[in-house]
């Protein structure tokens, strides 16, 4: 079964790492809070950024259009893929066409999402993550266990034995600026031999046809000042209006991520370098669908940003790949469901429904209300098995009937009070908690004996 | 291809979509005290460098100090108070930048709340310069300087030029285990030469 | 003034004694409070399971058991949520349900409200560490969400403990991380729920914390029932039984 607590106590069995990784994300939620707390303006921010992307989401045709039109003005290619499929063999096409063998990738959740990788590499193209995380959990041959810090599940010394490895550097070597360097090095090679570069988008900018793409290594921009061929690929919730709302996002997302005030490189690319090629893949992948749901649309505001992973209680002691999805976390729960409810229906169910997601998101997504829909579709579509449903309707029964629920009440609390504690201690309850002491009169019994005049 | 365009579009149209208002950007800019103190520590935070110079004449003289300046050997530069220097003959692709030890570039507006500079290089060589060098300079009108991203892209335009970027300090990464590395694929320092007197 | 009493399912049937101690509250003030005796749960447990049928026709059954009450009063910020926000998309908008919404209140709230901000005269010589219930927290807006950036709506539960004589608080590192009760997260995220309930639990107990005290007793049952395994030195007690024992003290 594909289920998220089976996992998730599998991450758990390592009490340590489980709290070493929960702090980690601790720490990246502080330094959020300390960087939000720097603009009294920020709530405003959130409201704007969730209204701009709301607009563009319900004008997203035109906008599209629109920006389709400036976006080849500017001298930028653009294409459109229905789904991963489409994606993959498009780019497939591109980089074929023109000969290309090696292709430099910065990251992208997109080409995550659409399975990028494999489908160029089954093809014989090499194709090498750039972003440091990135290309760690690459060469272990993994997933990313977050959004924005792929390797955040690693430790320093399984870094230093994967490169000693693969990159042969010194043998124990587990200095984070040590091993940095020899990624560096290995990295600047491949940069230079690289006859492409493929990158996300952040936003994309209707009124100019411009692309937004943040980082922090420089990645992205020696992969796309280096090869003279640019693929950006892009969600069709990218876009933003205008310029001048890129500010509102900019300000939100560094901040929201990592902490810091902005990250080290914004890039603007209007159309191609000179000499060169900028190709832009507008990719639907099922966000259509998404759109015309009332519940679920305003999850196509995520900017991706990850707060919601590192402030999910649930994520920070589970771990990214205990959701066995491309986009793990709040977010990822909401989304994955709508592409395979059946494979990630125990998603919406890793989640107490604490509500910090939603109040950490600089889009304001209500996550934890998209969740809560999304267990009562999964459960009424039947992905939860027939026992819960039973269960439901059993319970519903017993509660919409005061004296039968009174009277089990009680026939409960009596059997309670005299299970052995072994089988007490063989639930999923009592394997870790104490039972409460079971009372022997209910609250309703208390206020009839009072009303009796006992 | 022009079949998915169609099919995407019409999917989106599908959605059905009732048209939510686009607000007003409206951010009053915050009256700082102190705005270059404020741009100096925002710089510091990313990791970089500010050093300043009282006018445009003095920007030659105190780039030549610039550790980052002094021993290169080889230098890019898009400002013409520092020539650019290769002795190994002069660059045609970027791709000849490989050992290039210093890039000079001029930015504006820099922005006071978080550390940024807004570059737009002159050509490719100068737009690679900006990422393989081992360290980069930019220098940067006094005047140039805002409070916030807002008043920034009130007055950059971002679309006028093919490429431009917010450099915010030096290339960094903490992809192992959230430690703080600074130089991860690009630049390994930062300094901002800012110019000029207050205006 | 028609006073209800809302005593959630499980308030009623496992800790009778909150459900007492908010009558008690609730009377000493002069209050007149009635225990509708047709109420039985508001259909969270269903709802947050995924049983939105059967969660639907409980909160139709609490608008009919609740009608004709001035106020509905609850020792659950949980319960009081699931009535005040989640019902909404339930039962669909109607001037019955606003009524509803508009009248029912957690019972801290309820207390500052009708005390206008005296304090009680009370003595809890203890060091409390006050558990933040989410939903208190984040459905009702009751007290600092450390998510947000804005003047923090007021806490009614620590106004309340506050105001008592000889009670500190235990400063905490996390001051508003979710336990890891959740409902049927509990048992179905077995694992994840023991090691958040354990890791709140420790971080009241660096802060010195000898009571646990929140305004649901959901929370309180997991943590009590992980630290009563654990034999730590730490009472669970819902806001209101602190109170009521405060009372008796003074």
């Amino acid at each position: 079964m594909n289920d998220h607590a089976s996992r998730a106590a599998a991450f758990n069995a390592d009490a340590e790492r489980t709290g070493w990784h929960d702090r980690a994300l601790w720490h990246v939620r502080e330094r959020r809070d300390r960087a939000a707390a720097q603009l009294p303006e920020w709530e405003a921010l959130r409201d704007a950024a969730g209204e701009i992307k709301a607009h563009t989401l319900s004008q997203l045709d035109l906008y599209l259009e629109r920006f389709e039109q400036n976006a080849l003005q500017a001298g930028a290619s653009v294409h459109w893929a229905r789904d991963a499929d489409e994606l993959c063999s498009l780019v497939h096409a591109l980089l074929e066409s023109r000969g290309v063998s090696k292709v430099v990738k910065s990251k992208s959740m997109l080409t995550e999402e659409c399975g990028l990788n494999p489908h160029l590499e089954a093809r014989g193209i090499e194709v090498v993550d750039t972003d440091l995380g990135e290309r760690i959990v690459q060469l272990r041959g993994e997933p990313p266990s977050h959004i924005v810090l792929p390797a955040i599940h690693i430790k320093k010394e399984e870094v230093g034995e994967l490169f000693h490895r693969e990159m042969g550097s010194p043998e124990g070597l587990d200095d984070p600026t040590r091993l940095t360097e020899v990624a560096r090095g290995d990295l600047r090679q491949r940069f230079l031999a690289a006859e492409a570069g493929i990158t996300g988008v952040n936003f994309g900018v209707a009124e100019t046809g411009g692309i937004v793409v943040c980082s922090n290594e420089g990645n992205v921009d020696l992969g796309t000042a280096l090869p003279p061929l640019h693929i950006a690929c892009m969600g069709i919730e990218k876009l933003v209006p205008r310029e001048r709302d890129l500010p509102v996002f900019l300000r939100l997302l560094a901040r929201s991520a990592t902490g810091q005030a902005i990250t080290s490189y914004t890039s603007h690319f209007h159309g191609p370098r000179p000499g060169g090629e900028l190709h832009i893949v507008l990719v639907d992948n099922g966000r259509s669908q998404l759109l015309s749901s009332e519940a679920f649309e305003s999850a196509l505001r995520c900017i991706r940003c990850g707060a919601c992973l590192n402030t999910c209680p649930v994520y920070r002691r589970s771990g990214g790949h205990s959701y066995a999805s491309v986009i793990p976390g709040p977010i990822g729960s909401v989304l994955e469901p709508a592409r395979d409810a059946e494979a990630h229906a125990s998603l919406p169910f890793a989640c107490t429904l604490c509500g910090s997601c939603g109040d950490v998101c600089p889009v304001k997504i209500p996550l934890s209300q998209q969740l809560l829909a999304w267990r009562g579709r999964l459960v009424e579509r039947g992905h939860l098995g027939a026992t819960r449903r039973f269960a439901q309707r059993f319970a519903a029964a017993v509660l919409a009937r005061p004296r039968l629920y009174a009277a089990l009440g009680a026939l409960g609390r009596a059997l309670g009070r005299r299970t052995p504690a072994f089988l007490l201690r063989a639930n999923a309850w009592g394997r870790s908690r104490e039972l409460p002491e079971l009372p022997h009169r209910s609250f309703r019994a208390e206020w009839a004996r009072r009303r009796d005049g006992s | 291809m022009a079949r998915s365009r169609e099919s995407v579009l019409a999917a989106v149209r599908r959605s059905g979509a009732v048209e939510r208002p686009l607000p007003e950007i409206r951010f009053a800019p915050p009256l700082l005290a102190d705005p270059v103190g404020r741009f100096g520590e925002t710089l510091s935070e990313a990791g970089g460098e500010l050093r300043q110079v009282a006018s445009a004449e003095g920007v030659g003289g105190a780039l030549a100090g610039l550790p980052a300046l002094a021993e290169a050997r080889r230098v890019v530069s898009g400002v013409a108070a520092f020539a650019s220097r290769h002795p190994d003959g002069a660059p045609v692709v970027p791709h000849d930048l490989l050992n290039l030890d210093t890039a000079v570039a001029a930015g504006a507006p820099a922005v006071a709340e978080n550390g940024a500079v807004w570059v737009v290089p002159g050509d490719i060589l100068g737009r690679a310069a900006l990422f393989l060098a081992e360290h980069l300079v930019l220098v940067v009108p006094r005047t140039s300087l805002v409070s916030t991203l807002h008043e920034a892209y009130a007055v950059i335009s971002a679309h006028k030029a093919r490429f431009g970027c917010f450099i915010a300090g030096p290339s960094k990464t903490a992809d192992i285990e959230q430690a703080l590395v600074i130089g991860a694929h690009g630049p390994r320092t930062l300094t901002v030469l800012l110019y000029g007197e207050e205006p | 003034m028609r006073i209800a009493l809302f005593v959630p399912c499980y308030v009623d049937q496992l800790r009778p004694r909150v459900g007492m101690a908010a009558l008690r509250l609730l009377e000493g003030l002069g209050l007149e409070v009635e225990f509708p005796e047709a109420q039985t749960c508001c259909g969270q447990p269903l709802l947050n399971s995924g049983g939105r049928r059967e969660a639907c026709r409980l909160a139709h059954r609490f608008l009919d058991v609740f009608a004709n009450y001035d106020r509905i009063v609850c020792p659950s910020a949980s319960c009081v949520a699931t009535v005040t926000r989640r019902y909404r998309e339930l039962v669909g908008e109607s001037p019955r349900l606003a009524a509803i919404e508009e009248r029912t209140r957690e019972l801290c709230a309820f207390l500052v409200e009708q005390q206008g901000g005296q304090p009680l005269a009370g003595r809890f010589p203890h060091r409390v560490g006050l558990h933040a219930s989410c939903h208190a927290l984040r459905e009702l807006r009751q007290g600092a969400a450390s998510e947000l950036v804005q003047p923090p709506p007021a806490d009614p539960a620590r106004q309340l403990l506050a105001s008592l004589e000889g009670i500190s608080f235990a400063e905490l590192r996390r001051g508003d991380e979710c336990c890891g009760f959740g409902g049927a997260f509990a048992l179905e995220e077995e694992a994840v729920s023991r090691r958040m309930g354990l890791d709140r639990l420790a971080d009241h107990r660096a802060g010195g914390a000898e009571v646990l005290a929140s305004t649901d007793v959901s929370c309180l049952l997991h943590l009590e029932g992980l630290a009563r395994r654990r034999s730590l030195p730490l009472r669970a007690m819902h806001v209101a039984e602190i109170l009521v024992e405060a009372l008796d003290s003074a």
